[in-house]
């Protein structure tokens, strides 16, 4: 059976570096938001909800990701990692962070206008 | 097999996060919004893993979408590199008389070709626009695109397996899969009445070329009319079921209220409770001929775009300059079958200079017209509000 990952052969290739995935942001609980949220998704999903990341939305969340997709994480974990979420993608943090990773990939008017050309974000 | 399959898919889960956690930490990560997939042009990233990503505006300037440039969307993280040697097809289920299991060159030999032009629209396409915002993929336009698919007709594949009167739905499973065993594998159905269509096809090619890996190489399925989440890319299992498909992707994804989206095409057999399947693609358009600024110049910009629905036809295109008090009919253009974009234009009326926004509105011919606000709906699904752009008239 050659079930190669091909996400996986994409990172170890030499120009992986426009592929490195988004960091999550620092803050407490990442790394048990690595641990249990990452080796299914990027951070890139949580970033696009930042704008209106709010406690309700979190929750939601973490509890679509453990009940559909048995998201493997006790109690005491999804505490932790909510108010991870809570903390560092509210709306509040949007553009207001000193960290180098920008929260949200793309802006409202871009995603509107739909245009590469003139209407792509830039990178930092 | 099923063990090491097991083992061989965490170890990949596994490897991939810790690959995620060393090329992230050493690499000053550049926030691009763009980025290259196998066979692809730059489109517009929204996520990483699993790879979803979408077709910038202008590529609807033609009414096929190149291959490089369709929108990509994944539910699930591990995906398979795509052999076309290695690949069968296993045919089966309670309700056909014998089991199949076909190569890429038996589909290819043994059952007649067919082609048809078809819109793959997410069913969550634009839900990035919805306000409120909706929880989901913030896709803006782009989550579809129009091609020409060639392959063969999922009915022949049944007949051949000696489909029973007794079928009920059609399950059909791909081969990706979740990192986790435990997340439910995306496997979606078909009611009879679909699954046997003949515009309902099991295609190797698209726009005249092998599928892109992206795209589901080396076969996926292809539903005219239906929504993408229908569209199962690296299609390997097609089992014929006589009681409804009950799995999440079913029974609780890609559902919506009853009330508010009365369907033409419906899927009795998963009707239950206040929410139903998702079926066919909401008529819609789209202005496409915009400079780079994303604004119109009038007398400048041409007056073009897009419109479509589930197949039942666009019978009319119509723009507004005075926020939907008077609405002008645009020409249509060329016409490659009911379920592919419909091209159309307008010329510019007379207007005073100053700013403007252009409306666009489709009408189909079962009279569904576009709305003026989206519909809210908990998963932020079927987006078909007027199309505005803003329009700029010099003196």
């Amino acid at each position: 059976m050659n079930r190669t990952l091909w996400t996986v052969t994409l990172m170890l290739m030499p120009s992986g570096l426009a592929l490195a995935e988004p960091e999550a942001a620092p803050g407490e609980g990442r790394e048990l938001f690595i641990a249990r949220c990452s080796s299914c998704h990027s951070v890139d999903y949580v970033e696009m909800h930042a704008r209106f990341g709010t406690r309700a939305l979190w929750e939601s969340q973490v509890t679509k990701m453990r009940n559909a997709y048995k998201a493997p994480m006790s109690d005491e974990d999804a505490q932790i990692i909510l108010n991870y979420l809570e903390r560092q993608y509210g709306p509040g943090r949007t553009d207001t962070s000193q960290s180098t990773t920008p929260r949200s990939s793309m802006s409202k008017t871009s995603v509107a206008s739909g245009l590469m050309v003139g209407g792509a974000p830039r990178s930092p | 097999m099923a063990l090491e399959l097991t083992r061989r898919r965490t170890m990949l889960g596994l490897l991939s996060a810790a690959l995620w956690s060393a090329t992230g930490s050493a690499i000053a990560f550049a926030r691009d919004a763009v980025a290259l997939l196998p066979g692809k042009m730059a489109l517009r990233r929204l996520t990483h893993r699993p790879p979803n990503y979408e077709t910038p505006l202008e590529y609807f300037r033609s009414t096929l979408t190149p291959n490089e440039a369709f929108f990509v969307r994944y539910h699930h993280a591990v995906i398979p590199s795509g052999s076309a040697e290695d690949h069968r097809l296993e045919i089966g289920g309670s309700a056909v008389e014998r089991s199949l299991s076909l190569s890429l060159p038996e589909l290819r030999r043994d059952f007649a070709v067919a082609e048809v032009v078809a819109v793959c629209q997410c069913s969550g396409n634009r839900r990035g626009l919805f306000e409120p915002p909706v929880a989901g993929l913030q896709w803006g336009h782009g989550a579809m695109g129009n091609a020409r698919w060639r392959g063969v007709r999922l009915a022949d594949v049944l007949a051949r397996a000696g489909l029973k009167n007794t079928a009920l739905e059609i399950a059909f499973d791909a081969a990706d899969a979740p990192p986790l065993d435990a997340t439910p594998d995306f496997i979606k159905s078909l009611p009879i009445a679909k699954a046997l269509h003949p515009d309902t096809l099991i295609a190797f090619e698209m726009n005249g070329a092998p599928l892109p890996e992206p795209n589901g190489f080396p076969v996926r399925l292809v539903v005219p009319g239906w929504t993408a989440t229908y569209w199962i890319k690296h299609l390997n299992k097609i089992t014929a079921l006589e009681s409804p498909e009950k799995n999440f992707w079913m029974s609780t994804a890609y559902r919506m209220p009853r009330s508010i989206f009365p369907l033409v095409s419906r899927f009795p057999s998963q009707e239950s409770g206040e929410r139903a399947p998702v079926t066919e693609i909401a008529v819609n358009s789209l202005i496409t001929s915009m400079e780079a600024d994303g604004a119109l110049v009038a007398g400048r910009s041409e007056l073009r775009g897009i419109a479509w629905d589930s197949g039942l036809g666009i019978d009319r295109v119509e723009v507004s300059f005075d926020q939907g008090l008077t609405w002008r009919r645009c020409e249509l253009g060329e016409n490659l079958g009911p379920y592919s974009f419909r091209p159309w234009r307008a010329d510019w009326p007379a207007l005073p200079p100053g700013q403007y926004e252009v409306w666009a509105r489709a009408a189909n011919r079962a009279g569904q017209v576009q709305v003026e606000k989206p519909i809210p709906n908990p998963s932020g699904y079927q987006h078909n509000a007027f199309h505005r752009v803003p329009v700029r008239v010099s003196a």
